[in-house]
C-alpha cells in the first residue's frame, strides 16, 4: 500500500491549519490607561503679580479626582502643585521663581482617585521678561 | 533554566545517538570472514516493529532501509530539538510577561500614564515573542507526532520492516587454508 503524494500533503497541511489556529492561552491585560484620563487642553499660562498664572480646559472629567500642574525652569528642575478638586480650571502660584531672563515650562495633567497620573498637556513656554 | 534545557537536550541526543548506534551495529561490523558466507538477516519483523516503535527509522535501519530510515531518524530528530527548544524560550517569555503584566496591573495605583505605556508597549513585544515560541512549540510538536505515526506506518504496512534486498558487490579478505587472498562478494 503507498500513500500518494496528495494525501501527504492534505494530512500535512490540515496539521498546519490546526497548529496555527490554535492560540495562546496568555491574554494581554486591559489597557486601563487608555482613554481613562482626558488630556488637559489650551492651556495657557501668564504672569500675575509676583506668581503665575495657568489656565487650561478638559473634554470630560470622568474618572478626574484632581488636577496636577508642572512648573520646569531653565535648569530642569520641576515643581509640581496639586489641585484636589475635578472643577478647577485655573492655579495661581507666587513660589514659582520669575526672575527676569527666566523662561518657564507649564503642563497640566488631571489624576483620578488613586493617584493615577494621566497624559501630560503640551508644554506651554512661559518667557518671564 | 537555560541549564537545565541544555542538559536536557544532550541527555535526549546522547540517548538517541546511542539508539542509532545499537541499530547499525549489525550493518556496521565488518569482520573478517574464514569462508565466504552469505549474509542472514539480523533483525526479524517484530524486532523492527519494535525498534522503529522506540524510536523512528531505527526499525528500518536495521531492516536494512537506509533512505528511509536515515530521514525518518533526521526529521524526528530536527522536530524534536526544535520543539524542546521552542518549549523552553515559551517557558522563559511566559515568565517574563507574566512578571511585566503584573508591573503593568500595579501602575493603576499610583503610577502615570507614560510609564503604563511603557510596560504595554514591553508587554506587546513579549506577547510577539510567546505567540512565535508557541505556535513553533505547537508545530515541532505536531511533526513529530506524524513523522512518529508515518514511521509505525511505514513499517507495519508500507514495507520498513522487510529486508531491504540490495545488491552490492565488494571485496574482502579471505585467509583459507595456508593461502590469503581476497574474494568477491555479490550480495542479492
Amino acid at each position: 500500500m503507498r500513500v500518494s503524494m496528495t494525501t501527504k500533503v492534505l494530512v500535512l497541511g490540515g496539521i498546519l491549519v490546526l497548529t496555527l489556529g490554535c492560540s495562546n492561552d496568555l491574554k494581554m491585560p486591559t489597557a486601563y490607561h487608555r482613554n481613562h484620563l482626558a488630556v488637559p487642553t489650551d492651556v495657557e499660562a501668564s504672569l500675575n503679580g509676583d506668581g503665575v498664572r495657568v489656565t487650561w480646559q478638559i473634554e470630560s472629567i470622568q474618572n478626574v479626582a484632581g488636577f496636577v500642574v508642572s512648573f520646569t525652569d531653565a535648569t530642569g528642575s520641576v515643581r509640581t502643585r496639586s489641585l484636589q478638586d475635578s472643577a478647577a480650571r485655573s492655579l495661581a502660584d507666587n513660589s514659582v521663581n520669575t526672575e527676569s531672563g527666566s523662561i518657564i515650562q507649564i503642563q497640566v495633567r488631571a489624576f483620578d482617585e488613586d493617584d493615577f497620573l494621566g497624559p501630560l498637556s503640551t508644554v506651554v513656554s512661559l518667557s518671564v521678561d | 533554566m537555560i541549564e537545565k534545557s541544555y542538559m536536557m537536550r544532550c541527555v535526549v541526543c546522547l540517548v538517541l545517538g546511542s539508539l542509532l548506534l545499537a541499530a547499525g551495529q549489525s550493518e556496521a561490523q565488518d569482520t573478517p570472514p574464514e569462508r565466504l558466507a552469505s549474509r542472514k538477516q539480523q533483525v526479524t519483523r517484530s524486532q523492527a516493529i519494535t525498534l522503529s516503535a522506540l524510536f523512528p527509522g531505527v526499525g528500518q535501519l536495521a531492516s536494512g532501509h537506509r533512505n528511509r530510515g536515515t530521514a525518518l531518524v533526521t526529521a524526528e530528530l530536527a522536530c524534536l530539538v526544535i520543539w524542546l527548544t521552542s518549549h523552553e524560550d515559551y517557558q522563559t517569555h511566559s515568565a517574563q510577561f507574566g512578571i511585566e503584566s503584573e508591573r503593568f496591573v500595579s501602575l493603576r495605583e499610583g503610577g502615570s500614564f507614560e510609564e503604563a505605556e511603557e510596560s504595554w508597549q514591553r508587554l506587546s513585544a513579549k506577547k510577539d515573542d510567546l505567540d512565535g515560541s508557541h505556535m513553533r512549540r505547537r508545530l515541532f510538536g505536531a511533526l513529530a507526532a506524524v513523522v512518529y505515526g508515518y514511521n509505525l506506518l511505514d513499517v507495519m504496512v508500507l514495507g520498513g520492516a522487510e529486508p531491504h534486498a540490495a545488491s552490492s558487490v565488494r571485496v574482502v579478505p579471505m585467509t583459507r587454508n595456508e593461502a590469503t587472498g581476497v574474494a568477491v562478494v555479490a550480495r542479492f
